[in-house]
């Protein structure tokens, strides 16, 4: 029901039930509020929001009065504006020295302009309070805290956390921690949410204290995961002093992580690799060498091996953490100047099973729903994804929509954080993903949960899945999951009661030998409730690194050229070859996980690679290592030195996404464009660059000269992007592709009339064991995934003093009951132990570690816990089976002098 | 106190008679109001907390008697609990709360052993027959602001005894997001009499509890029925002024409520103007400036500190009386003193900051703000 007010003699109409506040301002008024956040309930403490309403004997605090038909509000009136001044007067008393000087830069500050307020006229009563700077990233400067509670409601409602209360009372009431714990030993998770909302600067971040002011501000796209939020980063003299989230961001509106907000220290960092090294012959050591070297060099081996040994005696890896552009000009590079289509990126160990089985679905494999919807689903099926730790801010959105009444389903062999705000947690036992799924489609069907006019109008082969679910009874699959079957079935009702419902995963479902079989066994459920084309449903990938998205997009792909198009399709080959001038390889290339197989064999020569560290992040490393010092050439484009890059022939020095422009292409298709923020370090080139260097020396040259150069041949040469160019993306803050032309608005649903190639498909999917399963020689099975404070391989992460505080080394996580069996003891040293390799490792006890199951993350040079992955892969993939690894452990009698 | 014998539990059996529309009905007949201060008429509250809709319902009784001055609550409670109790049930019945919170004063001890030997003194059957409901005696952690109803009700839900803002009424959405009844002690002491003796009779006979304090020869707890005047109360129930000094001003309502000069000894104290019926009398030979300086530093130190106006408030305002004034004769310091009880009274969020000055504005307006300069 709508309302009418009068707002200054201004007629309003309102929702019932709306606040004064939100409706003045939708109507164009402003009243100064310092506590009020309209993310939060609002909380009605700093009372400068008052406002006059007829009738009424006492000033009204507007944020918190609801606005009833016919009310008469004055919002300027020399009694309000007096209130407002004395209030602002008495908060100033307490600050400081009662000057106005220091909380300039902040809205409180600004509030004091706008009513003349420079110094307090009255006296201070409330005691001084010291500075708190034991917090990593930022510090408590208690002395400017109004008690404006935005912090701690902010904690406490959005993020799910409680760091800060209030203690004491009257004018003796402070801002703290329990027992006034230093930050770190509490469970903050150091989002630095609560400094947005500070409206004093009482929260700020330690490198604000040190650098207040800057020369500019710059937009840009966080370089971390794939949600692809929106940074601001503070530039003072070409440095950057600081980061902080982008309000007007279409995705992450102003909310960051602590990798997001605070790990940006690696761009300066001093081991940024700024000169090329060659190392001339096998064995000898890597030597600093100019650029001119470098590049000749690579230039002359490479021309020299494909002469000798063939184009396809060459292979690429490109890149999740570069740009659009540049993962286009790799692929080209690889493509029209080697001549091969041994071309790949790193989401083969990630996402390369989304790609194929939401492809083989649906006819393309991509997120179908943007980020956002998920604050609008009535359930949220969240499987094989940890985003507390991997994706904060789309853990936001979770914790947004559950708080909003959604029902949430978690299905995760840990226990992770976010399952205490799960209606049901199906700790199903590591690579049993496919069984329980398809247990769930079997009691959609048996109950008459499906939707037939979907299955009927909009897919085919429902009739082989009906029969293939039979096979699946929950009884049944509960002895193989572990999951009890009222449990799945509990699951299947609640996620097919609703027609928003979401299915949200990551690497759990992925990473597996069944990792294809299991995103198709989702689509089949998505399709099989008619969940998919329309807000707030279908089926999500939540891409684990900036650009997976777009790399693949970009045809960094060894079958696809951008947007998918085929290699082996004739009119594809013949379309690119024209625009490329040169004959093309239509046969389709390797995967970067057969390369080792490839390089065994001698085969596979020289590997370009374009910042991936595959030496740590691969699987069983213990032959990867082997296998790449058996290559002629590897070439590595890095920002730090990694591993792969010390076993390098060549590194070339590249620049960081600060130092470039481009586009990034997040989890949900959207297409961000970014500025440079600074300019290269010296040195350094952007990878781009390096790329279309070593091209034109070795008689190739490419007809670019600037990023948006690139950008425009990938829109024309690819339907999907056909309407975006910098200028729109620029304007319209990213686009989601399809875009298929200049007028179209982009598409955050996708599939709301058609699937891309008619109807949808219903897979036929079997059970794919684990490549291997625990026994008694290796009793346990070890899970790898993220961490919060980290990411992959840690090199830009593990160069934050800050996040190192908060993470200083890696754990092995594991059940009490476990660790009491085997006599570990917490920050024991102790020894795991797989089929392949071993490693040492401290341990934590932790219940989110089930009986049975262990948990690392590869985050960390020492211990490497690749060494010990398995080698499993998804067949039709490659993608290798990281989160099932059998291992045994044991506490480590003495520190052997090898990690390895 | 005739009419206040001790139940013998005749109000509930006749309660549970009839239906819980009709009690209330009975209850607004009676013209019952509430008796903790605010006055509003009980049949009505009751009404709305029955009307919600909700699964669950709470009844409290408001024992948190802080007011200075103010002692009723305590004389009902150590001396018929029963009555108490069996107001207590019967607003359950009536609301159709299985739940109900005595939230006790920290301090009274003996009226927390009193009520607990008079809720085991009920005879179980008749409570049976009440659906066996809960009723929790709740010893509140200590504060004056935990007598304000939405505080009360976060102190109990284990939170911060802080006001909040309304709407939601408590009516609405109260104890646990409940809809909740909150009666004061002697509001809800009345009920069983209203049954007793029947609503009618009731009204024309009710009497109000005053708590007279100060400077009389007589303190203590005196019945009046409203429209009594402060000049019988004080010369008449009280006996008098305490020595041969004369009567300069009463505190009426306690120390957040109204002042009364010697000019207002025959106004009639109906609804409107005896507060809780708490009446602190003070002689010629009080010092009005240290009267509103004890005020203020009892609202300085019981304020929650929530809302900004009043805790940067009244501990300014404390500061600003006890420091040496700006300028000779206080003046300047006067007008901010009143600007800034101005804007408390304006912009605060509870009664507390509401009424902080209340005593301070009446002293200036009645005595003159002359009284309050020289030091």
């Amino acid at each position: 029901m709508t309302v009418r007010i009068t707002i200054d003699n201004k007629t309003v109409a309102a929702p019932e039930g709306s606040t004064i506040l939100k409706t003045a301002a939708n109507a164009g008024f402003d009243i100064p509020t310092l506590c009020h956040d309209q993310r939060v309930k609002a909380l009605g403490v700093c009372r400068l929001c008052v406002v006059e309403v007829e009738g009424a004997r006492n000033l009204v605090a507007s944020c918190s009065a609801p606005v009833t038909e016919g009310m008469k509000i004055i919002t300027n009136s020399r009694r309000v504006r007096a209130s407002r001044k004395v209030i602002l007067d008495l908060l100033l008393s307490d600050i400081d020295d009662g000057s106005s000087k220091s909380l300039r830069n902040t809205s409180m500050g600004a509030a004091l302009k706008e009513y003349g307020v420079n110094r307090s006229s009255f006296p201070r009563t409330r005691s001084k309070i010291k500075i708190d700077r034991r917090g990593p990233l930022y510090a408590h400067d208690y002395d400017k805290c109004i008690l404006c509670r935005r912090c701690v409601t902010t904690c406490e409602t959005r993020i799910g956390r409680s760091v800060t209360g209030l203690t004491g009372k009257g004018n003796a009431t402070r801002l703290a921690t329990f027992g006034q714990a230093p930050l770190i030993e509490t469970e903050c998770e150091f989002c630095g949410a609560c400094i947005d909302s500070c409206p004093t600067g009482a929260l700020i971040e330690n490198w604000r204290l040190k650098s207040p002011v800057w020369d500019r501000r710059v937009k840009s796209i966080c370089t971390y995961c794939g949600t692809g939020c929106g940074i601001v980063a503070n530039v003072k003299n070409g440095r950057i002093t600081g980061v902080e989230g982008d309000p007007d961001h279409p995705v992450s509106r102003g909310d960051l992580c602590v990798k997001g907000r605070f790990a940006f220290d690696f761009v300066h960092h001093p081991d940024r690799l700024k000169t090329p090294m060659i190392r001339k012959r096998k064995g000898g050591k890597l030597q600093k060498a100019s650029w001119d070297e470098a590049l000749d060099f690579v230039a002359r081996r490479l021309n020299e091996i494909k002469k000798e040994s063939g184009p396809d005696s060459i292979a690429g890896v490109s890149s999740s953490r570069c740009t659009n552009e540049e993962n286009y000009v790799m692929s080209r590079f690889m493509r029209s100047t080697i001549g091969t289509n041994n071309i790949d990126n790193c989401a083969r160990v990630c996402h390369a099973p989304s790609v194929t089985g939401l492809a083989a679905a649906f006819g393309s494999g991509a997120a179908t729903n943007s980020l956002e919807e998920i604050e609008g689903a009535e359930v949220i099926f969240l499987i094989g994804s940890n985003p507390q730790d991997a994706h904060p801010v789309i853990s936001l959105k979770i914790k947004k929509a559950v708080n909003n009444g959604a029902r949430l389903i978690i299905a995760d062999p840990r226990k992770i954080w976010l399952t205490r705000y799960a209606s049901i947690h199906l700790p199903l036992k590591p690579g049993s993903n496919m069984a329980l799924i398809n247990s769930m489609l079997n009691v959609i069907i048996e109950e008459g949960l499906i939707d037939e006019k979907f299955i009927s109008s909009r897919t085919t082969n429902f009739e082989a899945v009906n029969e293939m679910a039979a096979a699946y009874p929950p009884e049944k699959v509960s002895r193989t999951t572990g999951v009890s079957a009222e449990d799945i079935r509990m699951a299947a009702r609640l996620y097919a009661s609703s027609k928003k419902s979401m299915i949200l995963y990551g690497l759990g479902i992925t990473e597996h030998t069944s990792g294809t079989s299991n995103v198709k066994a989702l689509a089949n459920l998505v399709m099989a409730t008619g969940n998919v084309g329309r807000p707030s449903s279908g089926i999500n990938p939540l891409r684990g690194q900036n650009n997976v998205q777009g790399a693949c997009d970009m045809g960094a792909l060894p079958n696809v050229f951008p947007g998918y198009q085929s290699v082996a399709d004739k009119s594809v080959l013949a379309k690119f070859a024209k625009r490329y001038g040169t004959s093309l390889s239509g046969f389709v290339g390797l995967k970067t996980t057969e390369y080792y197989d490839v390089i065994e064999d001698g085969d596979l020569r020289a590997l370009v690679i374009m910042a991936m560290d595959p030496a740590s992040t691969d699987p069983n490393l213990n032959r990867v290592h082997a296998a790449l010092s058996k290559l002629d050439l590897l070439v590595v484009m890095e920002i730090f030195e990694t591993w792969t890059a010390r076993m390098a022939d060549v590194v070339l020095p590249a620049a960081s996404f600060a130092e470039k422009d481009g586009t990034f292409t997040n989890a949900e298709r959207r297409v961000q464009l970014f500025r440079k923020i600074i300019e290269p370090l010296k040195g350094v080139r952007p990878d781009w660059r390096i790329v279309l260097d070593i091209a034109e020396r070795m008689g190739a040259p490419m007809p670019f000269s600037s990023p948006e150069e690139i950008w425009d041949e990938i829109a024309e040469m690819t339907p999907q992007f056909h309407g975006m160019d910098y200028e729109r993306l620029e304007r319209e803050k990213g686009l989601c592709w399809p875009c298929p032309d200049k007028n179209h608005p982009g598409s955050p649903v996708m599939y709301e009339v058609n699937f891309p190639n008619g109807l949808g498909k219903f897979n036929v999917i079997h059970d794919v064991p684990s490549k291997e399963s625990p026994d008694e020689k290796y009793p346990f099975t070890l899970v790898t995934g993220r961490r919060l404070a980290h990411y992959n391989d840690g090199t830009m992460t593990r160069r934050s003093k800050g996040l190192m505080t908060i993470c200083p080394h890696e754990t092995i996580d594991i059940n009490p009951d476990d660790a009491k069996m085997k006599r570990i003891k917490d920050g024991d040293l102790v020894r795991v132990v797989s089929r392949r390799g071993e490693t040492l490792v401290k341990a934590k006890i932790t219940n989110s570690s089930l009986p049975g199951r262990l948990f690392m993350s590869f985050h960390f040079e020492e211990p490497l816990t690749n060494v010990l992955t398995s080698e499993g892969k998804d067949e039709l993939s490659g993608t290798p089976e990281y989160k099932v690894t059998a291992v045994r452990v044991e506490k480590a009698k003495n520190k052997p002098s090898v990690m390895r | 106190m005739s009419s206040m014998s001790p139940a013998d539990n005749l109000a509930l059996e006749k309660a549970l008679a009839i239906k819980p529309e009709e009690i209330i009905d009975e209850i607004t007949e009676s013209g019952l109001r509430g008796l903790g201060g605010a006055g509003f008429p009980v049949g009505r509250k009751w009404r709305t907390v029955r009307e919600a809709r909700s699964d669950k319902k709470f009844v409290i009784c408001n024992a948190e008697e802080g007011e200075p001055g103010t002692f009723k609550d305590r004389y009902l409670i150590e001396n018929f609990p029963e009555m108490v109790i069996e107001g207590v049930l019967i607003a359950m019945h009536a609301v159709g709360a299985k739940q109900s919170y005595i939230y006790l004063r920290r301090e009274y001890g003996k009226g927390y052993e009193s009520l607990k030997k008079a809720v085991r003194g009920f005879p179980p059957g008749l409570i049976k027959k009440f659906g066996s409901p809960e009723v929790t005696l709740w010893k509140g952690p200590g504060g004056y602001i935990c007598g304000e109803e939405s505080a009360l009700i976060e102190s109990i839900s284990g939170r911060r005894a802080e006001p909040q803002s309304r709407p939601p009424y408590p009516t609405e959405a109260g104890l646990f997001g409940h809809p909740t009844l909150i009666n004061n002690v002697e509001t809800l002491a009345n009920v069983p009499l209203i049954f007793n003796m029947g609503a009618e009779k009731y009204r024309e006979s009710f009497k109000k509890i005053f708590c007279v304090s100060g400077d009389v020869k007589k303190r203590g707890i005196y019945k009046a029925a409203p429209g009594v005047t402060l000049r019988e109360l004080v010369f008449n129930h009280a006996d008098g002024m305490k020595s041969a000094k004369r009567f300069k001003l009463a505190l009426v309502g306690g120390v957040s409520g109204r002042v009364f000069s010697s000019d207002d000894l025959d106004l009639k104290l109906d609804y409107e103007l005896f507060g809780n019926g708490a009446i602190i009398v003070l002689d010629e030979s009080r010092s009005l400036r240290d009267t509103i300086l004890n005020i203020a530093e009892f609202f300085a130190e019981e304020s929650c500190g929530k809302c900004a106006p009043c805790r940067q408030g009244t501990s300014r305002f404390e500061a600003i009386l006890k420091r040496k004034y700006k300028n000779k004769d206080g003046s300047k310091d006067m007008e901010v003193l009143k600007l800034l009880s101005t804007v408390m009274k304006d912009t605060s969020l509870c009664g507390l900051g509401r009424t902080a000055t209340n005593v301070f504005d009446d002293i200036v307006k009645k005595f003159g703000q002359e009284v309050l300069m020289t030091s």
